[in-house]
């Protein structure tokens, strides 16, 4: 267990504002990589900052058909991924709430996020935004399991049950005997990423043809800040892969020899130090996403599942790395 | 894996070994032949390597060419052999009998398999063996079911290759022994029988117009 | 001990009643005033001794012909009762008003007779321990739903599900009987505890296949399940509660009650429990994903619920056997608390279907949709429940899976290197697909027949349900909001009954109250997190409705892309939304599509549907079932009414038995 001191405390909390308040940048650099790669200016790094700015200043525009439950899905999207949140590590940083089997929870926690915006959607009564719902729900029906496996074959390497300890505090030397591992697990929770996030290969956020969305289509009729919310929690939810792949990819900053954590308390510098190799490292994560985003096409929808297998089978392959 | 050094030559031993397993599941995953030819490339390459990481033997020069001898071999001229068989033969889409994710999922089976087998059996007589044990198997098990699920007769020599490799492996850490007669004989064996197919492969094309071997059952009477 | 004899004598006084009144119309009524106290007796009496953990038992002086009238209440049973009283009270609430809706078709005082011998026995059940009564019990409990289930013979989808209920009781029975027979045989008498000196005989597995085949029947674990889906979706509501909330636990009572008996077994029990749960568990949930019809849903979800009980019990044994007791710890509170869970969300589940039965006459999803606007307190009820059901924070369902999936990965790390751990990881991954799927599943139920617009003229005049369901529901809706934060309380109240069912399992080294902590701990964190999420969502709405003053929305039409004349018709409908995992996962699920052809320029009217038949059913038809009939039929040609024939027969038969006799000495 951790034991909690009021240092920590603060660094934590610091760096889940630092989460918040940066998350919406993640889209802006897969935007502006993609731009860069295509040979154009892009749109600017805060895009995605001034749309919410302008949607919360609209007014919304509900479909007669829609229920209570069209309204609820976009806050209770931004409040699962902000509980999500306060569970995951930043680097060597802990998490706010750290128990036991938080890595069972947090899954969960997207997963409820996930059931409300699908059940928005077929409030709409809309044929799109139904196909959208029946899609999302497959592709996490056959993410989810995958995810909160890698979570534990983490669980399992470290001997530790709560993300804190999983992600954050993964030292160098079981890094360094595991590495095979965790590079098998850190592609595994790219490609979910790329699945979960609605990202290229799997599903086209820019295209104009609403037949093939996936995510983009489900939240067709939200507008105003109902829409801004959604946009955010789609871009909280990214910032939450990002950080558990950097957690896994960046072992405890010791490694480089840079930092020493010796102390309990730890430094004021050490925290900085980790806190922002870690940013550095979920920002590269966004550009690399950026790039297979140029340089790959949409798969037809029946690939899906075999990026989900593949997804699927690395992780497995990693669970059987660490048994052997 | 667990407890290996990060830069020792059985760390990297581990590496190259995971890395034929992750070599197999792509053959069994890919659904082109020219990526199948380069991941056989690639496999063979691998292969070559094994011999100077497995080498604790007296003498210096012998890994080497023992190395050269099959990093040419698997590595580069097969795989070219192939290529330009592939290169006359006309590009079809290859059908499976058993799709790719199912073969992947069954490959991994196939892993786990081994891994539970190497444990079970006990081989203790030579430490290396028991390492590369697991890999070996799973590369016999993905390259016959690439000859099972596959249809064209270019695909199914695929598999013969991937087995044999699989073969190979079991026999690598013998070089210890400085004796790899046997290995080397059923290697001449292979490479025979793919001249002998490749010639084959052209001739059948000819003939039937297709690489099917469904279209062979007609020569069963 | 005395209030639960003295709430079944009440309740068995009100069978009475009930018969005495004949079929005047309102014998329904007499229902709760009789069950309802009984029911708080009970609960009363089984909470308190389960929170001592004492045993009573009773041993009236009443011969019976092969055993004794004995009666023992202990821990495991008091799980058992609790949701047995809580529901049957709760059903008894419901059913006078469910006995008027079907006035016509009922005879009123025998359908209230069998619904308290049902609960009756099912009480007696569970207190029962010699065998012969066991099974008298077991049997009463088995025929009762049949005559609740054929109170109305008019439609042959009814007549069906009587029978084949009455069938497959049968059948779950036989291997009970035997079962039974060969223990009493064995241990030379028939009380549990003679039972219990067999612990270690060499014939421990076949007791196990027996059981699991015989109450597998009982609590519908898949293949066994085929008189499920019918009997749940035909039973009207009061009687779907007692069918699937109390009776399936019935089957699981038995299962547990051997592995306590006969002890943790071999290494393959717990393999094969394990693998009959996932068995189950993913094929329930994956046919109840397909299904058209809102009960049937439920009712294969009922499977899959079990499935996931049955593998947490495997897991323990495994875990225990491993020495790992907090992970034995975790699992059995994981598999005792989903129980309880299961009860409370698929009871309100079903109770909220059978409202939107009652309301429309259908529950074909394809007729339904936009219903929350009609019935927005049996759709928010019923979307609590699905919530709860698919695991979604901050319910109850995923409380217990939650405990279920760390004692997985618990159990991993103490068998750590081993074939264990592989399998603890296979079944973490299984739970993990079932909880994917059941998300799938559940969102599409609720969302497609309780959102959008309506896809039929059947919900036009739907209302709600009278105000004493309307209660129930929403009771039970807050119980599952409730149970998942009072976790805690709920592990503490199960702590004595897991370590008598561990001690009972490995006397040696029971689960001590250490064992506990880590569960306690997160069932602790689970609620704070369900509260921090709730505080969540109420300060994001109330900020969002400071803007909404602001800027205040308006309505319009579905935007859907810009065309402005959507029709009910376009949604999503059961089948398409399902149609892609049935493509997907076609080896499991068996759909069988039928797809128009549209080969002109201008396609003129074509209909596509899905059909997704039971498969494992049409299996037993196939291998059992038609063979048998088959036999049958062709016995009939021995009768052919002539009285020399007949006489004939029985010249054969004493002949044959003469030489046979002879031969044997």
């Amino acid at each position: 267990m951790i034991k909690p001191y009021p240092a920590q405390y603060c660094a934590s909390i610091a760096c889940l504002l630092l989460s918040l308040l940066l998350a919406p940048l993640l889209f802006g650099i897969i935007n502006r990589v993609k731009a860069k790669v295509a040979g154009r200016q892009g749109r600017p790094l805060l895009q995605l900052y001034f749309d919410i700015n302008k949607l919360l200043r609209k007014n919304s525009v509900y479909p007669q058909t829609s229920t209570r439950f069209f309204r609820i899905a976009p806050v209770a999207g931004v409040a699962a991924a902000l509980a999500a949140l306060l569970m995951l590590p930043f680097g060597g940083v802990p998490a706010v709430l750290s128990f036991p089997g938080d890595f069972i929870v947090m899954p969960a926690l997207l997963a409820f996020s996930r059931y409300m915006l699908i059940l928005a959607a077929l409030d709409t009564g809309s044929a799109f935004e139904g196909m959208g719902a029946a899609r999302e729900s497959l592709f996490s029906a056959m993410a989810e399991p995958i995810l909160i496996f890698c979570l534990m074959v983490l669980a399992y390497a470290s001997r530790e049950y709560s993300l804190s300890l999983i992600l954050g505090g993964l030292p160098a030397t079981l890094w360094l005997a595991e590495w095979p591992m965790y590079l098998l697990l850190a592609i595994a929770l790219f490609l979910l990423l790329l699945v979960e996030n609605s990202r290229i290969p799997v599903d086209d956020p820019n295209t104009h043809l609403e037949l093939t969305m996936i995510h983009e289509v489900m939240i067709l009729d939200h507008s105003g800040p109902d829409l801004a919310l959604l946009e955010y929690s789609a871009s909280l939810k990214l910032w939450i892969f990002c950080l558990i792949i950097s957690g896994i990819a960046i072992p405890q900053a010791g490694v480089w020899g840079f930092a020493e954590r010796s102390s309990p308390a730890g430094s004021f510098p050490s925290f900085a130090l980790e806190a922002g190799t870690m940013l550095l490292m979920i920002l590269c994560i966004a550009a690399l996403v950026g790039c297979v985003e140029s340089a790959m096409a949409r798969l037809r929808l029946e690939r899906v599942p075999q990026v989900l297998t593949l997804a699927g089978s690395f992780a497995c392959l990693a669970a059987l790395s660490l048994w052997r | 894996m667990s407890g290996v050094p990060f830069f020792s030559s059985m760390g990297w031993l581990h590496v190259i070994l995971g890395f034929i397993v992750l070599t197999d599941l792509s053959l069994l995953a890919a659904e082109h032949r020219r990526v199948c030819i380069r991941l056989i490339a690639l496999q063979g390459m691998l292969l070559g390597a094994l011999p100077l990481l497995m080498h604790t033997g007296e003498t210096a020069i012998y890994p080497w060419v023992v190395a050269a001898i099959f990093f040419g071999t698997k590595g580069i001229l097969l795989p070219w052999l192939l290529w330009r068989t592939m290169k006359q033969l006309p590009f079809s889409a290859m059908r499976p009998y058993v799709g790719s994710t199912v073969c992947v999922l069954i490959g991994l089976c196939g892993f786990m398999l081994s891994l539970w087998l190497a444990g079970r059996l006990g081989l203790t007589f030579n430490a290396l063996f028991s390492q590369v044990f697991p890999t070996s198997f799973t590369t016999i098990f993905a390259g016959l079911l690439l000859i099972v699920t596959q249809r064209t007769a270019l695909n199914q020599i695929f598999g013969y290759l991937v087995l044999e490799n699989g073969i190979y492996l079991l026999n690598v850490p013998m070089i210890q022994y400085e004796n790899l007669w046997l290995e080397l004989s059923i290697l001449l064996d292979i490479l025979v029988g793919i001249f002998v197919m490749g010639i084959a492969v052209l001739h059948i094309y000819r003939v039937f117009e297709s690489t099917d071997v469904d279209r062979f059952a007609v020569l069963r009477d | 001990m005395i209030c639960i004899l003295a709430a079944v004598v009440l309740i068995c006084c009100c069978a009475l009643v009930c018969l005495s009144c004949g079929s005047t119309r309102d014998s329904g009524r007499f229902l709760p005033w009789f069950i309802v106290p009984a029911a708080i007796l009970g609960l009363a009496g089984a909470g308190a001794s389960l929170w001592e953990g004492t045993v009573h038992t009773v041993a009236p002086p009443v011969a019976l012909p092969l055993g004794t009238v004995l009666l023992q209440l202990d821990p495991l049973s008091c799980v058992f009762l609790i949701p047995l009283f809580l529901l049957s009270g709760l059903a008894s609430l419901a059913a006078p008003a469910r006995m008027r809706l079907l006035a016509d078709q009922l005879r009123h005082g025998r359908h209230a007779f069998f619904f308290c011998l049902l609960i009756a026995a099912m009480a007696m059940v569970l207190l029962a321990a010699d065998g012969a009564l066991f099974l008298i019990l077991w049997e009463i409990m088995s025929l009762a739903p049949f005559f609740l289930l054929s109170h109305s013979d008019k439609t042959g989808d009814e007549r069906f599900a009587g029978w084949i209920y009455l069938v497959a009781a049968h059948l779950g029975a036989l291997p009970l009987l035997l079962l039974f027979a060969m223990l009493t045989t064995e241990a030379g008498a028939s009380d549990f505890t003679s039972y219990m000196n067999l612990a270690g005989h060499a014939n421990a597995g076949i007791f196990l296949i027996l059981a699991l085949i015989g109450f597998g029947a009982k609590c519908g674990i898949i293949p066994l399940h085929m008189w499920m889906p019918e009997a749940h979706s035909s039973a009207p509501g009061h009687v779907a509660v007692l069918l699937s909330g109390t009776m399936l636990n019935m089957g699981m009572y038995g299962i547990f009650r051997i592995v306590s008996l006969f002890g943790p077994g071999d290494p393959w029990w717990s393999y094969t429990l394990m693998g009959v749960g996932a068995f189950s568990g993913v094929l329930g949930i994956l046919l109840g994903a397909a299904q058209s019809d809102m009960k049937r849903t439920l009712a294969y979800s009922s499977a899959e619920n079990m499935g996931i009980i049955c593998m947490a019990l495997g897991a323990a044994l495994l875990a225990g056997r491993n020495g790992a007791s907090v992970a034995m710890a975790l699992l059995l509170a994981g598999a005792f608390l989903h129980m309880w869970n299961h009860s409370l969300f698929k009871s309100l589940l079903f109770l909220a279907a059978n409202a939107v039965k009652e309301g429309t006459h259908t529950t074909q999803i394809q007729h339904l949709g936009g219903l929350y606007k009609r019935l927005p307190l049996t759709g928010g009820c019923f979307a609590m429940g699905a919530a709860a059901i698919a695991g979604m924070p901050p319910f109850n369902g995923f409380m217990s899976e939650m405990l279920i999936y760390l004692g997985f990965a618990l159990g991993s790390d103490a068998a750590r290197g081993t074939e264990s751990s592989l399998i603890f990881w296979a079944a973490f991954f299984v739970l993990g697909c079932i909880a994917g799927l059941a998300l799938f599943a559940f969102a599409r139920l609720f969302g497609l027949a309780f959102l959008g617009s309506p896809r039929g003229r059947e919900s036009d005049d739907a209302c709600e349900p009278e105000t004493q369901l309307r209660l129930i529901m929403v009771f039970l809706a807050a119980s599952c909001l409730w149970a998942s934060l009072a976790g805690p309380f709920l592990l503490r109240a199960l702590r004595i009954a897991l370590q008598w069912f561990s001690q009972t399992l490995y006397p040696s080294a029971p689960l001590v109250e250490a064992d506990f902590v880590l569960g306690g701990d997160l069932l602790a964190w689970y609620a704070l997190t369900g509260c921090l999420l709730l505080l969540a969502c109420a300060l994001i709405a109330g900020g969002r409705r400071f803007l909404a003053a602001k800027y205040p929305p308006e309505e319009g039409i579905t935007w859907d892309c810009g065309y402005c004349r959507p029709t009910a018709r376009m949604q999503y409908s059961g089948g398409s939304f399902a149609h892609s995992l049935a493509s997907i996962l076609q080896p499991l699920i068996r759909a069988r599509l039928r797809l128009p052809r549209m080969d002109a320029f201008f396609p003129s009217e074509a209909t596509a549907s899905m059909e997704v038949a039971d498969w494992p059913t049409s299996l037993w038809n196939r291998l059992l079932f038609r063979p048998v009939a088959f036999l049958a039929e062709s016995a009939k040609g021995l009768q052919r009414g002539l009285v020399n024939l007949y006489i004939l027969y029985i010249l054969a038969a004493l002949l044959i038995a003469l030489f046979w006799a002879l031969e044997w000495t």
